[in-house]
């Protein structure tokens, strides 16, 4: 018999505001974060959007330092790692466990990627070393005074730091992973910690996932493969899933933070329950890395997955939060992933991409979905797919296009595709009275 | 290496021949040397793998993970995290008494690093006579980092299969006092190995793999 996992914490930062009720507001109001990039100066880029988060700091939301100190070097924390821990905060928070002493046997397994990279500092100390000369004088780059800076810099790079640092902050001495399946990471995340709950290996885990891809780099490698909006003029329609109109995704950042408890363990302590977590599935396509496997087996294999996981039946399903990109492929292969695995049930389910006001979080992004599906569920409201004007013939479902709605239903369902053919859905249950 | 080097976690010794560098456990090390490589195992389960009628190297029969919840660039200096981590595989591993696992250490020469390993391994290994031998493959392949535990994971197998473990090379100083593998292979019964993994950032893991005798 599994255990059953409660929600009881949920933390936000996001291009639509930051803290589960800006989040929220924007996403049943239709609101774009999309917009001009503004952290610097991308005009000369192919693509010039992105869905920043604006007006963020670390200490508006927790005290953890926002610079890291070792051996004398001091480095400001990256975005993706300050968005991890604003976010974390909250959801431990809300979950009335700041202080709480059972973090020490708690788990904890987050999504992320690399950090966003100090360009200014990289150039600063690769310069004088590029061309003509091909390779590289180590010496001469060992002697540079900002050598050690640059090494403490690069290790916070590394995918795990946000995971590390918030296993340092809270305690956390149980399982500490971190999920690097690309745009399903953090979806991921919170379907493993979930099953640790569920397998009685732990009774309390933090999960989520934070990501900033919002820098010269990723934007130039994404546009670079064709897989970005250039709607550069009207940022705010540039993410339209399921448009026939679309022309790609756009890039976004933020964190998503859980709290995950064994339900007995929140019912004991009197935590209030958002939501419980009865489904997680995974499947990879066995494709290709760049392209998703033409008819989305390995999508509807996850969900159907979940479906098992979750014991219940495609009817049962009331809302469906899509991985929902905007691109041509995805939202084809999507849809028909949800006809193969929901059969006629499809049909009559109302779906909706938040990527359309969110952008696309990547390794953020399951686990912000994730929470607007809790939300939704908490106040009977489906967010709307925004930018939807001229649905593309090829894309059947009920997109709930451009307005939110109120929507009775009790269970849903939320996906969350990788590059690589990784895919991930789980399915959450409205916690009755 | 400009990474590891700035950060003195690079072993800096040009007074010995390059493969006398890694000495893990010796209180010569200055750091590890860095490596590179790959391991892959299959695992099935035993129902699966009887009706294949296949080859069953060995049986993996504990898992345990943890973390330090201390330092992102600093081991706790008792590895708190991997003797929490080996703990937990013990305790689920179900082996017997006489089934006492060889270990394979994550010391990579490291001072700090390796003074952990030491602390967290004198403190959850059984005592005494029945104390298991330990050994540190990182002497000999440098520090393969992520590769690392899948490669002492076949590095097993093969001492489970040749009852002979892999010896830690340029130990002739020990910084603590443990049943090592100094310098040459040891010929001895291996009916289980104790892989136990540590990485910056406080994370550890361990596995316990088991000879299949059917």
């Amino acid at each position: 018999m599994k255990r059953r996992v409660a929600i009881t914490g949920l933390g936000v930062v996001s291009p639509l505001g930051n803290g589960a009720a800006k989040y929220w507001d924007g996403l049943t109001h239709g609101r774009s974060g999309v917009g001009q990039i503004g952290r610097y100066d991308a005009s000369g880029l192919p693509v010039h959007i992105a869905a920043e988060v604006r007006g963020f700091a670390l200490t508006d939301y927790s005290d953890a330092p926002v610079v890291f100190e070792a051996d004398g070097e001091r480095v400001t924390l990256d975005l993706r790692t300050q968005y991890a821990l604003a976010a974390a905060e909250m959801a431990v928070r809300a979950a009335g466990l700041e202080r709480a002493e059972e973090w020490a046997d708690a788990d904890l397994y987050f999504g992320a990627g690399e950090g966003d990279n100090d360009l200014a500092l990289l150039s600063r100390l690769l310069t004088p070393f590029s061309c003509p000369e091909p390779g590289c004088d180590v010496p001469r780059l060992l002697a540079r005074s900002d050598a050690g800076h640059f090494a403490l810099h690069d290790q916070l790079m590394e995918p795990t730091a946000p995971a590390s640092l918030l296993a340092a902050r809270y305690g956390i001495e149980g399982e500490v992973t971190t999920c690097l399946t690309a745009c399903a990471a953090s979806a991921q995340a919170v379907g493993e910690a979930m099953r640790r709950i569920q397998a009685g290996e732990c009774d309390l885990a933090l999960t989520g996932g934070a990501h900033a891809m919002t820098g010269p780099l990723d934007v130039l490698g994404f546009a670079m493969l064709s897989a970005l909006s250039s709607r550069n003029d009207a940022p705010a329609r540039a993410s339209r899933p399921f448009d026939r109109h679309r022309d790609g995704f756009v890039l976004g950042e933020g964190a998503g933070a859980l709290v995950l408890e064994e339900w007995s363990h929140a019912r004991r302590r009197g935590a209030a329950v958002y939501a419980e977590l009865v489904g997680y599935g995974t499947a990879n396509d066995a494709y290709r890395v760049t392209d998703m496997e033409p008819e989305a087996r390995g999508a509807a294999a996850a969900i159907a997955r979940a479906l098992d996981d979750a014991a219940v039946g495609p009817e049962r399903i009331g809302y469906i939060n899509a991985h929902g990109t905007s691109t041509l492929e995805n939202d084809r292969a999507e849809t028909a992933a949800l006809h193969r695995a929901l059969g006629d049930a499809a049909r009559t389910i109302p779906v909706s991409s938040t990527k359309s006001m969110t952008g696309h979080a990547v390794a953020a992004a399951g686990a912000l979905e994730l929470i607007a599906v809790v939300l939704a569920l908490r106040d009977q409201v489906v967010p709307p797919t925004i930018n939807l004007e001229t649905r593309d013939p090829e894309c059947d479902l009920d997109y709930v296009p451009n307005a939110a709605r109120a929507h009775a239903f009790d269970t849903a369902l939320s996906n969350s595709f990788g590059f690589g053919g990784q895919n991930v859905s789980l399915i959450v249950r409205r916690d009755r009275p | 290496m400009l990474r590891y080097r700035a950060l003195g976690w690079l072993a800096t010794r040009d007074d010995v021949e390059p493969a006398e560098v890694s000495a893990p456990f010796d209180e010569s090390a200055t750091g590890f040397v860095t490596g590179e490589g790959a391991a892959v195992l299959v695992l099935e389960s035993l129902d699966h793998a009887l009706a294949r009628g296949v080859r069953i190297h060995a049986e993996l029969a504990g898992y345990g993970a943890a973390n330090d919840a201390y330092d992102f660039m600093r081991p706790h200096p008792e590895g708190r995290g991997l003797a929490r981590a080996v703990s937990r595989c013990l305790d689920r591993s179900g082996l017997t008494m006489e089934e006492t696992p060889a270990v394979f250490a994550p010391a990579n020469g490291v001072p700090a690093f390796d003074r952990a390993v030491a602390s967290a391994l004198d403190r959850v290994l059984p005592p005494g006579a029945s104390r298991p031998p330990i050994t540190a493959t990182r002497s000999v392949l440098g520090h393969t980092h992520a590769a690392s535990a899948a490669l002492d994971c076949v590095a097993a197998v093969s001492a489970i299969h040749d009852s002979r473990l892999p010896p830690t090379i340029n130990l002739r100083r020990p910084i603590a006092d443990l049943p090592f593998v100094a310098g040459e292979a040891l010929e001895t019964d291996v009916p289980a190995a104790l892989v136990a993994a540590y990485g910056f950032g406080g994370h550890a893991a361990a596995l316990v793999l088991r000879r299949y005798a059917g």
